[in-house]
């Protein structure tokens, strides 16, 4: 047997492998992708000519949506902050509009990739931000150390663009800032190995 | 540190300290009413915490456009849930959206807590999840 997403697609396994038998191996793949607090995934099949495009599809999307162990921080962070997702209108007694689905995904969504290409690329974890809703209904993820600070801003559109401000702080007591606008659904690497001043 | 979220408005309302104290700053919010005023339904001052930060800080900011005005409220006769309020004044800017980040996260790390009530904040985080 094979594990898909290591040899087929030469993508990293995401769960500790365990081995299913007797079963509808597809269909058990399916109810576990479903259920994100599993953190045993099977993925087995004998042979791939016997997978869909679709299941393919599925697996893929299973790699870009689950966290390496080690960056489960991060998942825990989101978990905290789904909150945002119950707040109505006026959450703040002073006219806050609701944070949309939308925008609190493009948030979460963003910081997967990059804490995944941080990782997966150029070998460091972030860590995990602050997120919090702003009252003109968009999401800020927000990270505070020693040396260095960063703030992004998911804008309440429907255009896939964050804007961002960060400041580094050299042993030399010298300041870099980082300020800019980015896209949400791309990874851009020179800003990945910027947040490695966060790690 | 408080949160870049709070520092959103290009307007912000604060009080100046030579007329008003921190905790009175928050007990005035109990005499405000909660949006939209129409509902007459008075905020808790319970879910209000108070920073501060100095006007020489907020001018260091290095946009420029960061202007700071007394503007006091005074109303005759008074306004029942929008309190008069000599110390009232606003932190003013008309930046554009990709500096606004910036502004927002340089107030926010030089604004310190007056106060803040940690466990009273972790309780209202847990009530909304």
């Amino acid at each position: 047997m094979q594990a898909l997403i290591a040899e087929i697609f030469n993508y990293k396994i995401i769960y500790k492998q365990v081995q299913i038998a007797e079963i509808d191996r597809y269909q058990m793949f399916f109810n576990i992708y479903q259920c994100t607090e599993t953190k045993q995934v099977a993925i087995v099949s004998e042979d791939e000519s016997k997978l869909t495009q679709s299941r393919k599809n599925a697996l893929i999307k299973l790699e870009s949506n689950a966290l390496l162990e080690e960056l489960s921080h991060i998942e825990k962070a989101v978990e905290n902050a789904k909150y945002i997702l119950r707040l109505s209108d006026n959450w703040d007694d002073d006219g806050a509009l609701k944070i949309p689905e939308l925008i609190f995904n493009r948030a979460v969504d963003f910081l997967y990739l990059y804490s995944k290409r941080a990782f997966d690329v150029f070998n460091f974890v972030i860590r995990a931000p602050i997120i919090q809703p702003v009252k003109d209904g968009s999401i800020d993820l927000e990270w505070d150390t020693e040396k260095a600070f960063l703030l992004i801003n998911f804008k309440n559109s429907q255009t896939p663009t964050a804007f961002y401000y960060g400041e580094f702080t050299t042993e030399n007591n010298q300041k870099f800032d980082f300020n800019g606008e980015i896209p949400t659904d791309t990874v851009q690497d020179t800003f990945v190995s910027w947040l490695k001043n966060l790690s | 540190m408080p949160a870049s979220s709070a520092f959103i408005d290009n307007e912000l309302s604060c009080d100046w300290n030579q007329f008003s104290s921190a905790i009175q700053t928050k007990e005035l919010t109990a005499k405000q009413y909660k949006y939209p005023l129409k509902n007459k339904v008075f905020k808790n001052p319970e879910h209000y915490f108070i920073v501060s930060l100095l006007v020489s800080n907020i001018l260091q900011i290095g946009n420029s456009s960061e202007t700071i005005k007394h503007d006091p409220i005074q109303f005759l006769p008074r306004i029942k849930g929008d309190p008069n309020n000599r110390a009232h004044s606003l932190v003013i800017s008309n930046l554009p959206e990709k500096l606004l980040v910036k502004q927002r996260k340089l107030l926010a790390n030089c604004s310190e807590w007056e106060i803040f009530n940690e466990s009273i904040y972790v309780n209202l985080i847990k009530s909304q999840r």
